[in-house]
């Protein structure tokens, strides 16, 4: 069980630390293909730790749900942290790792942050909270059935024992490819990006996560902040460790094979944040009603790799 | 190259091929459409090439190379002059089924179909690969099928036509005999130059609608004989 928390302090280290850098990262290709300088990359810690010394503002119409959500929120994605294995599988980790489970504990966070969204009694917080909701009603079949032909490729619902499989080469497992699409589709989705919603913007016509945390101040924003991109990083863990394996899970003694892998999740997951940001700049933002188009293609694309599956 | 490495490799085309046809149902504009035709048929190009490498028969060699001239070359090449004299550059227009009811109905196809072939496998002497193979080679001509019904645009029903054309000759390399194979691909080849000779023929901003409204001011000129 050692094992275990020691792996839990380092996850969950690796997840505090390099979460911010890799939103500051998307914002930074934006501009850079935008032609704009951009800010910096630590900007997202300055504003963090900005919004950590703002005084918590409140509605009078709110209620302890508006207080406990960032909370709840920002649990739910340390405890998610625990199941999403970045740098190395532990020997021991009985308990932890269920795909379902985590799927679940990920939607609590945003049931919070949905119900934190209707608390304050704003039109835009209800509005906010009303389109994500649509948005998450649309994509979690598409999840279930994307993270279930992940589960029927790998014949485990453990993604500690998915990832220690994916870390010995994708040889013999041509039906994973399918996936990487519905996968990157579910990332921008659960982190609401451009083409599905737009971090950004402060429209009225156009906000969907961002017009749900409008009414949230001070120290409670930087925690549903923090919460949004640890879960980013969660699932571009999962992404990275399955399609880009190299460095993952070495098998060579601590401390060094824990830099070594730290420093090569470091640098795929720059490649990947890189990557969102050209996918943010080269794309409009959908339509709500294109939106559909998008889930279908995830959804067909993951049932597919189940027949192959069944049949290959 | 062993053939392990091979059938992976096929294995590989496959995928790509699943994704590109969920990308045929689903574009909107027309370059992006064409160009991901093109792309269509050089994994099936790939395909019996690695076929070729497999077998050693030299007719999938052939069949490989006549893909590659025809459907990465020529065919895009036409459709991509017809929609420059068009000016459309996006095909918004539905009978029946938009793309996501697309995406939908072409899942429920590719369940059918291996349904349907489950029943019959064994007497085809079909192995888990070719079974494969077989279930999306019948699913691509059913779907190109469906895009040809549910668009509306020529210029894409051409495409639904040339995607169930890769539809059979997927079917073939898997299960039927090659001298076949060549003959419907010539035969649909023709047919489907047959149809873009058309559009390029018929004047471009057109759906059947628009053929049919420019057919029939002719009437009155049997109208004009009635009369006097």
């Amino acid at each position: 069980m050692s094992g275990f928390i020691a792996f839990a302090i380092i996850n969950v280290v690796v997840v505090m630390a390099l979460a911010p850098l890799y939103i500051s990262l998307v914002k930074k290709m934006k501009a850079f293909l935008q032609g704009r300088k951009g800010p910096g990359l630590l900007q997202a810690y300055y504003s963090l730790w900005k919004l950590f010394k703002k005084e918590v503002v409140y509605s009078s119409n709110s209620s302890f749900i508006m207080r406990v959500a960032p909370y709840i929120s920002i649990i739910s994605a340390l405890v998610a942290a625990l199941f999403v294995p970045l740098l190395f599988i532990p020997d021991d980790y009985s308990g932890f790792g269920n795909i379902i489970l985590l799927l679940y504990i990920l939607a609590v966070g945003k049931f919070f942050m949905a119900l934190g969204g209707l608390d304050a009694g704003s039109a835009f917080g209800g509005m906010g909270s009303s389109r994500e909701m649509s948005i998450s009603s649309m994509v979690e079949p598409v999840v279930i059935v994307l993270f279930a032909a992940i589960a029927f490729v790998f014949r485990s619902t453990n993604l500690f024992e998915i990832l220690r499989e994916a870390s010995h080469g994708l040889g013999g497992y041509a039906s994973l490819w399918l996936l990487l699409i519905p996968l990157v589709i579910v990332l921008l989705t659960e982190t609401a990006r451009i083409p599905i919603d737009n971090p950004e913007t402060h429209l009225e016509l156009t906000m969907v996560h961002e017009a749900m945390i409008l009414e949230q101040s001070g120290r409670n924003l930087a925690l549903l902040e923090i919460a949004s991109a640890i879960k980013q990083l969660l699932l571009m863990g999962i992404i990275i460790n399955l399609f880009m394996p190299m460095g993952f899970n070495l098998q060579v003694l601590f401390p060094a094979g824990i830099l070594i892998a730290f420093g090569a999740f470091a640098i795929k997951g720059a490649f990947l944040a890189a990557s969102i940001g050209v996918i943010e700049s080269s794309v409009a933002k959908l339509r709500l009603f294109r939106l559909p188009n998008l889930f279908a293609l995830s959804f067909f694309l993951s049932v597919v790799t189940i027949m192959m599956e069944v049949l290959l | 190259m062993t053939i392990q490495l091979i059938d992976e490799l096929i294995k590989v085309c496959m995928v790509l091929l699943v994704v590109l046809t969920a990308l045929v149902i689903s574009r909107r504009n027309l370059i992006s459409l064409i160009n991901t035709y093109a792309l269509h048929s050089l994994v099936l190009s790939a395909i019996a090439f690695l076929f070729f490498l497999g077998e050693g028969a030299n007719v999938f060699l052939y069949a490989s190379i006549l893909t590659i001239i025809t459907k990465l070359w020529l065919i895009p090449a036409l459709l991509k002059r017809t929609q420059k004299i068009m000016k459309i550059y996006t095909d918004l227009e539905y009978h029946y089924l938009h793309p996501t009811s697309s995406i939908f109905l072409s899942l429920f196809i590719v369940i059918i179909v291996f349904l349907a072939f489950s029943g019959i496998k064994d007497d085809l002497g079909l192995d888990p690969f070719n079974y494969f193979g077989v279930v999306m080679g019948f699913s691509l001509v059913l779907i190109g099928f469906m895009i040809i019904f549910s668009r509306i645009k020529i210029i894409t029903k051409t495409i639904g036509y040339l995607v169930m054309e890769n539809g059979v000759v997927l079917l073939s390399f898997f299960v039927g005999e090659m001298p076949f194979l060549i003959e419907v691909m010539v035969l649909m080849d023709l047919l489907a130059l047959v149809a873009i000779t058309s559009i390029l023929g018929f004047g471009m901003n057109s759906s059947i609608e628009e053929f049919h409204k420019r057919l029939n001011p002719f009437r009155n000129w049997f109208k004009k004989v009635d009369e006097k």
